[in-house]
């Protein structure tokens, strides 16, 4: 090592890791691809799970919930169709197949289900739907993913994620979404009314920094990164219409 | 000095936050009525406390011979590779992660399911993920500080198998891993082990997580801070409870510390927490979530932190820190808890281990030459000193079971499951062990079914020295007779004197000696030889000489 090196070194080692963020440029594909996924909501997981129950043969499972025996909840069973079910599942709330779109339900579920062509279908957390007159609110949290279900489920999914609709079409987010693909985002009070964002948006590098677009109402879907360059999300405003589209049953 | 220079300089000194104050005194040197153990006890104490084995007769020879020996023979046992499993059953005493239940069980794995001698392997994979790391660390010399900043962990065949890691060595039991869902590097507080021991509720939001951190890490106890309810809300009131840790001056007492060091802790915040998916993998989506969900941002008693990577730095600089580990290692030691009266001790002990960087085998050395390690009688009539001082200690049923192994080659498992390692089919707590939930500390003084224990082992390992010492071999314990020698043989009297020495680090005197013929004369005058050597070695082997030290 060098003389100077060797002086200058107890200050590098010491010194707080790089603060340096995502460049705008890496912000916005990541974003873009995420965004491409969709939204986590409720109604894909769900729906995914009642297709996928349809397999069973009666016996295996042996409730419409996957209400397994205790036995099989853990070991699982294989069913006469090839596909093996293991897990619990509770279920509140209209059988889908009956009812409206937008009906509230809530879905607990800790399991997991593999298709005959050894597609896993992971199922570990809770989803929920919930109406009032002020509004709806809706949550995906936990580990959702099988890979002919697409979009966001198609990787192996983590999410953490509430979203609030009022009456007059605005829409709140909340929570985090890991995509499995690389993608790590964060909606901090991300506020959508007509095409207005407001709140902020963070990604996750892979070295654990986050950069976070702070968005201002008044100017349409853009806001300003960390380090002060401008940057906007057009994307989300996409994402953010599937999103309502698909829970206010209008898809 | 150039300008570069004084910098640099200026940099090291701010950087070195834990380095020994030159100036500050070292305490005196505090007076002591304990009488140590005499030089061959000391031997078998150190033996047992590092290596989990009796010391060899040529061991106790060399001591005997030349008690600077016993330095010499501590410091080569500090490198030995039997170190790492008694720090892994020493730290566990305090750590509690070897229980025998998880909120899940083995066989949701789908790989594990059709085969139940797994599920003691297992619970022992994931529990002592963290203890395994702290070992290696120790026994790597390595600064004490990386089992909080340490990018690695220590990874069983099994949990290789099923969690996301990637093992860094090759190897057939614990190896060096990493895991590979993009967690921080943050040393223990990065283990699975950890959080499926200390696990959070939905509505608890990583609070009783925090207090374990502080407890573990920092000899912080909030349950040992008085509560006041008086001025709270109904505990049954959720929303009101909730307000009350946020606004209420009692409640924040406590929560202003917990609630921004549990918001950096969301990483590992399952939706279900019964669900393998939810409790295996980090969560890199949820690291800001405490903000949201507790109101705080995530900070270190006031110090913000960015991560849980920061918040394992903050705690390597804490001085708690290193105080904490030196309380618990002369804790784990000294076989009994640090009282306020060791304070002078426990002061120059740390001291000692900041001139040493923080490395764990020196501070274990300088413990063992502490009075109160050595201790083996009191001289004075301290009432206090003498219901305090642990100078004789009670073997763990796991000191048990690795003394007897070496000795005679025998282990107690039944359908999988170590006997004197578990409570689920076995007898870790009846045997004086801690299960690390609802007994915390191991037993001090001998018990009822911590005899039964012994007794039931004591015979099992007997016949299991007689089987191997004049069987297959090679003999470990008898090794001066065979199954024709008699009483009145030279080699039967030297054989006895081995036993003693070998098992008790003491010279038998004549009655003794006499006491284990007429045993085995009557047994053998009624059976055989070879029983003869079982009864006389289930005797010798519970006694108490044997499974104190």
């Amino acid at each position: 090592m060098r003389p100077l090196a060797l002086l200058l070194w107890p200050l590098v080692a010491c010194a707080d890791p790089s603060v340096d963020g995502m460049t705008a440029e890496d912000w916005s594909a990541h974003l873009s691809n995420a965004a491409g996924l969709g939204i986590p909501e409720p109604l894909r997981p769900r729906d995914t799970l009642v297709e996928v129950l349809r397999n069973g043969d009666g016996q295996c499972p042996a409730g419409p919930t996957m209400r397994l025996s205790y036995s099989a909840a853990f070991g699982g069973c294989e069913a006469s169709t090839g596909w093996v079910f293991a897990g619990l599942t509770e279920y509140t709330g209209e059988p889908p197949a009956n009812a409206p779109a937008g009906s509230p339900f809530h879905l607990l579920a800790d399991g997991y289900i593999i298709d005959p062509e050894d597609n896993w279908f992971i199922l570990g957390g809770e989803l929920e739907l919930a109406v009032s007159e002020a509004g709806w609110v809706a949550e995906v949290t936990g580990s959702w993913s099988y890979p002919p279900a697409g979009a966001w489920m198609a990787h192996e999914a983590s999410v953490a994620v509430w979203i609030l609709g009022d009456a007059e079409g605005a829409h709140q987010v909340d929570g985090g979404v890991n995509d499995g693909e690389g993608d790590v985002l964060f909606f901090d009070a991300l506020t959508r009314a007509g095409d207005e964002l407001d709140g902020a948006v963070e990604l996750r590098d892979s070295d654990g920094r986050w950069t976070r677009l702070d968005l201002d109402a008044g100017e349409g879907a853009c806001g300003e990164l960390d380090g002060g360059e401008a940057l906007c999300a057009d994307a989300l405003l996409d994402a953010l219409d599937a999103l309502s589209d698909r829970l206010e049953g209008k898809e | 000095m150039s300008r570069a220079a004084l910098l640099a300089l200026l940099a090291l000194l701010s950087c070195d936050r834990g380095a020994v104050d030159s100036a500050q005194p070292w305490p005196e040197d505090p007076p002591t009525t304990l009488v140590p153990l005499d030089d061959a006890r000391l031997l078998r104490r150190v033996s047992l406390d590092l290596r989990g084995v009796l010391p060899s007769l040529e061991e106790l020879d060399a001591v005997e011979a030349d008690p600077a020996a016993l330095a010499e023979l501590r410091d080569a046992w500090l490198d030995d590779p039997r170190l790492e499993q008694r720090l892994v059953h020493l730290l566990g005493e305090q750590w509690h992660t070897r229980v025998d239940e998880y909120l899940l069980y083995f066989n949701e794995y789908r790989s594990f399911e059709e085969d139940p001698r797994l599920e003691y392997p297992f619970e022992r994979a994931v529990g002592e993920e963290p203890l395994r790391l702290m070992a290696r660390v120790a026994a790597e010399d390595r600064p004490w500080t990386d089992i909080v900043t340490g990018s690695t962990t220590m990874a069983h065949p099994l949990t290789l198998e099923v969690w996301p890691l990637e093992a860094l060595e090759e190897g057939e039991g614990w190896v060096e891993a990493r895991y590979t869902d993009g967690r921080p590097a943050a040393g223990v507080l990065a283990t699975n082990g950890l959080w499926w021991r200390y696990f959070s509720t939905v509505s608890n939001l990583n609070r009783g997580r925090a207090a374990a951190v502080m407890r573990l890490l920092l000899c912080e106890d909030l349950l040992s801070r008085p509560i006041s309810f008086a001025e709270g809300p109904a505990l049954v009131d959720a929303d009101g409870v909730e307000e009350a840790l946020r606004a209420n001056p009692y409640c924040q007492g406590c929560h202003s510390a917990i609630d921004p060091l549990a918001a950096s802790l969301f990483g590992f915040w399952a939706a279900n927490e019964y669900n393998i998916h939810e409790i295996d993998t980090y969560h890199l989506e949820r690291e800001p979530l405490g903000t949201t969900l507790l109101d705080v941002e995530p900070a270190y008693f006031g110090q913000p932190v960015e991560s849980l990577g920061g918040l394992g730095q903050a705690i390597a600089e804490d001085p708690r820190f290193a105080s904490c580990a030196v309380e618990r290692a002369a804790q784990a030691l000294w076989r009994r808890p640090v009282a306020p009266e060791d304070f002078d001790r426990v002061e120059r002990l740390r001291l000692g281990f900041l001139e040493e960087e923080l490395r764990f085998k020196p501070l274990l050395a300088a413990i063992t030459d502490t009075p109160e390690y050595r201790a083996g009688a009191h001289a004075g009539s301290d009432d206090d000193t003498l219901a305090r001082e642990a100078t004789a200690r009670l073997m763990t049923p796991a000191l048990l079971g690795s003394a007897l192994e070496d000795l005679s080659g025998f282990t107690w498992t039944w359908e999988g499951f170590d006997q004197l390692d578990n409570d689920s089919l076995g007898f870790r707590v009846l045997g004086g062990g801690v299960d690390g939930e609802y007994v915390t500390r191991p037993q001090e003084t001998p018990s009822f079914t911590q005899l039964l224990v012994v007794q039931r082992a004591a015979e099992a390992a007997a016949r299991s020295a007689v089987e191997r010492d004049f069987g297959q071999g090679p003999a470990l314990l008898l090794t001066r007779v065979d199954p024709f020698t008699r009483p009145e043989d030279p080699a039967f009297r030297e054989q006895l004197i081995d036993l003693h020495r070998r098992l008790y680090g003491t010279w038998p005197d004549e009655a003794r000696l006499a006491a284990a013929t007429a045993l085995w004369t009557q047994v053998a005058a009624t059976s055989d030889n070879n029983e003869a050597w079982v009864a006389l070695l289930s005797a010798l082997l519970r006694d108490p000489e044997m499974v104190s030290y």
